[in-house]
C-alpha cells in the first residue's frame, strides 16, 4: 500500500476512497483506490477529463452526493486527523464553510438571483459565526476588497445579473471566504471566463494562498491552469489517480501515457514564433473514456493507448513510486513498471 | 485557395435600445461600431476579444440573424441586407452556424437523425424519405458517428458527439460558409483537438469558409489564417495569425494574448518586450 510521506500539518487526508453510486443498470463503483493528501497551506490540482471522478471526488470529500444516489463509501476521510465519513449531517454541517468550502464551476448557481450579493455574504457569516449583524457587514465589505473589486460598496448593494461573469466569480470566492475556511476547494473555476479573467482568477486564488495560508484544491482539464497555480497535481482517468507527484514533474518528466496525451493536446506555439517553421497537427486522443459499468481486466486507458501491449489489456496497473527526484511521484502503468525494472 | 473574397463586410454597426417614449428615456447601447472586414473563399477567419466585446453579435448579424443598425455586408458580391426574406432563405442553405452549447442547439425531444434530417427538409423538400435516410446517415459517417446514432436521442451523447451531430446538421445543405461561434469552448481539452482536427478535415474536404469566433486563443492560433480583435465592439486590430501573434500593436492585444496558459509560464514577459521595443 502506498503511504503518503506526511509534512507536519496535515490537514485532508483521502485514503483508498472507494464511491460507489446507484445507477439504473446497478452500483457502479465511480472512485477506486483514491488516495490525496492536502497539507495546510498547499495547493493542489485534480485534473481529468468529464467522467474521470474529478467532481465525484470533491462531491465525496464534502460528503454531497445525494442520499439517492449513493449507495457506499469505503476507505477513508480525515479532516484535521479525524475521520468524517461517519459523522452527522450536524457535525458535517461545520466542516462545510468552516473547514473546507466549495467554489461551483458556475457563479450563477452558487448565488440567488432574487437578492443583494452583499446580503447573501452576510448570511453565511451570521449563520457560522458568532459574529454581530455590524461586523459581518464589516466582514463582508473587507472580503470583497481584499478580492480586488474597487467598488465593494456598489458590488454590495447589486444584485448577481447586475454583475460581469469575472466579478460575479470573484463574489463567489470572497463568500467561500467568509468563514476563515482551511481548505478552498474549487471545481473548475475559470473554465468559463475569458482568458484575461481566467488569469487574473487564478492569481486571485495565489494571493489568498500567500495572505491567508488557505489551502486550494483546484479540479480542472486544462493542463495550463494546472501549471500555472499548483504545486502538486493528481491525474485522473476513468475513476482512478493514473498518476501524481509534483506539478513540475508530472509537466516535465510525465510518465503515464494519459498524462503525455493531455499535455500534448495543449498546442504549441512556438511554430509562430519560428516564422511557421515547425507547426505540428494538433494532437489529439482517439476514442472516448471506457463505460465503467462495463470495465475489462486491464489497464483502464489502454483502448485509448498508443503504446498499450498485449499486457496491458489483461492486467490493472497499481499505482506505484517512479524514479524520480520527486519521492512521492507515483504512476499506474505496466509499461512504466517494466521500463524502470529493465534499467535497475 | 483561391483569392477571391466571399463575405465583405463594411461599417457594421449594431445599436442596441428603446426607442423612447414620453415617460421612458431613450438609452441606447452601441453594441457594435463600424466594424469592416472580408474573408477570402477557403480562408478561416479568427475573431477575438473580451466577452461583451460584440464577437457573438457580429457572428449572428453575418447570418442576419440579428438585423444589423447599419453597413452592408455582401456575400459573393451581393448584398444581403437588402435582400427579401425569401432570396435570404435560400441563401441560408450557404451559410449556416454552429452554436457553442450543443446541448441547448438540440431539442431534447427528438432523435439527432430527425433533427440533423430537418434542414435538408426546409431546403430540398421534395426528396423522398429513403434518399433522405441515407443522406443523414451519410453525414454522421462525414463527422465521423456510426449509423445507430440516428435513433439516439441528444442526452444520450457525450458533449464531443453532440457537437459532431451539429456540425452534420449544418453540413446536411451543403454550405459554403459557416459561423463557429465558440464551437469548442464547453468541450474537455482533448476533445476540442478532436473536434478542430475534425474542422480541418472538413474544410478541406468540402472547401468551406469559416468565420471562428472564440476565446481558446491557443487554438485560434493554430486554426486561423487572419485574426480581427475585438475591443468594445470597435475592430482594433487584423492581421494574419502569425504576425498578430508575434507582434501585436495594439495594447489590448498584447493584454489579451498575454492570458494564454502554457505550460512554460508567462507569454505575457514576451509581450510586455515586444511594446517595449
Amino acid at each position: 500500500m502506498i503511504q503518503a510521506v506526511r509534512k507536519k500539518e496535515a490537514f485532508l487526508n483521502v485514503t483508498n476512497l472507494m464511491t460507489k453510486i446507484h445507477t439504473p443498470e446497478g452500483s457502479m463503483t465511480v472512485l477506486d483506490h483514491i488516495n490525496l493528501s492536502i497539507d495546510k497551506g498547499d495547493i493542489m490540482a485534480i485534473v481529468g477529463e468529464s467522467g474521470s471522478g474529478k467532481s465525484m471526488t470533491i462531491h465525496s470529500i464534502l460528503q454531497m452526493i445525494t442520499k439517492n444516489l449513493l449507495d457506499s463509501y469505503a476507505g477513508e476521510i480525515e479532516v484535521e486527523g479525524k475521520s468524517i465519513l461517519d459523522i452527522g449531517e450536524k457535525e458535517m454541517q461545520q466542516i462545510r464553510g468552516k473547514k473546507i468550502s466549495l467554489v461551483a464551476q458556475n457563479a450563477m448557481t452558487s448565488l440567488d438571483p432574487s437578492y443583494r450579493v452583499g446580503k447573501q455574504i452576510i448570511e453565511i457569516i451570521l449563520d457560522k459565526t458568532n459574529l454581530s449583524k455590524r461586523e459581518a457587514i464589516e466582514k463582508a465589505l473587507y472580503l470583497l476588497e481584499e478580492m480586488g473589486i474597487d467598488e465593494a460598496k456598489r458590488v454590495f448593494q447589486s444584485y448577481p445579473h447586475q454583475l460581469s461573469g469575472g466579478l460575479r466569480q470573484r463574489v463567489v470566492i470572497a463568500m467561500s471566504l467568509a468563514c476563515d475556511p482551511d481548505l478552498i476547494i474549487a471545481d473548475e473555476p475559470t473554465s468559463a471566463l475569458d482568458p484575461s479573467v481566467q488569469l487574473q482568477v487564478l492569481e486571485l486564488f495565489k494571493k489568498i494562498n500567500r495572505d491567508l495560508g488557505t489551502a486550494i484544491l483546484i479540479i480542472t482539464h486544462d493542463f495550463g491552469v494546472v501549471a500555472r497555480i499548483a504545486e502538486s497535481v493528481a491525474v485522473m482517468y476513468a475513476g482512478q489517480i493514473v498518476e501524481q507527484g509534483k506539478t513540475s514533474e508530472v509537466i516535465y518528466n510525465p510518465q503515464h501515457p494519459y498524462t503525455n496525451s493531455l499535455l500534448n493536446c495543449i498546442p504549441d506555439l512556438d511554430w509562430i514564433f519560428l516564422d511557421g517553421v515547425g507547426k505540428k497537427p494538433l494532437f489529439q486522443i482517439k476514442g472516448e473514456p471506457p463505460n465503467l459499468m462495463n470495465l475489462s481486466s486491464g489497464c483502464r486507458f489502454a483502448n485509448r493507448c498508443h503504446m498499450a501491449k498485449d499486457i496491458c489489456r489483461s492486467k490493472l496497473p497499481e499505482l506505484k513510486k517512479v524514479h524520480s527526484p520527486d519521492l512521492n511521484h507515483l504512476v499506474r502503468c505496466l509499461l512504466t513498471e517494466r521500463r524502470e525494472s529493465y534499467a535497475k | 485557395m483561391q483569392n477571391e473574397s466571399l463575405l465583405d463586410v463594411q461599417g457594421l454597426t449594431k445599436v442596441y435600445g428603446n426607442k423612447g417614449s414620453l415617460f421612458v428615456p431613450r438609452k441606447e447601447m452601441l453594441a457594435v461600431n463600424n466594424v469592416s472586414f472580408s474573408i477570402k473563399k477557403g480562408e478561416t477567419f479568427g475573431l477575438i476579444g473580451e466577452s461583451g466585446s460584440g464577437k457573438t453579435t457580429i457572428g449572428r448579424m453575418v447570418l442576419r440573424l440579428i438585423e444589423a443598425t447599419a453597413g452592408d455586408i455582401q456575400y459573393e458580391g451581393k448584398s444581403i441586407l437588402s435582400m427579401k426574406k425569401g432570396e435570404m432563405d435560400k441563401l441560408r442553405s450557404e451559410m449556416q452556424i454552429i452554436f457553442q452549447d450543443s446541448g441547448s442547439a438540440f431539442n431534447p425531444r427528438k432523435t439527432i437523425g430527425e433533427q440533423i434530417l430537418h434542414p435538408l427538409n426546409k431546403f430540398h423538400s421534395n426528396s423522398d424519405a429513403g434518399y433522405q435516410y441515407n443522406k443523414v446517415i451519410e453525414m454522421l459517417d462525414v463527422v465521423g458517428l456510426r449509423a445507430d446514432f440516428y435513433h439516439r436521442y441528444p442526452h444520450e451523447l457525450s458533449g464531443g458527439q453532440r457537437q459532431r451531430a451539429g456540425i452534420a446538421r449544418a453540413l446536411i445543405v451543403k454550405p459554403k460558409f459557416l459561423v463557429l461561434d465558440e464551437p469548442v469552448s464547453a468541450l474537455d481539452v482533448s476533445v476540442k483537438a478532436q473536434i478542430i482536427n475534425l474542422l480541418i478535415d472538413l474544410q478541406k474536404e468540402f472547401q468551406l469558409t469559416y468565420l471562428f469566433i472564440a476565446h481558446n486563443l491557443d487554438l485560434v492560433a493554430y486554426f486561423c489564417d487572419k485574426v480581427a480583435v475585438l475591443s468594445k465592439g470597435e475592430l482594433i486590430e487584423t492581421a494574419p495569425t502569425i504576425e498578430l501573434f508575434r507582434k501585436p500593436k495594439h495594447e489590448v492585444t498584447q493584454k489579451l494574448l498575454s492570458s494564454i496558459l502554457t505550460l512554460d509560464g508567462d507569454l505575457g514577459e514576451y509581450y510586455r518586450k515586444q511594446s517595449a521595443i
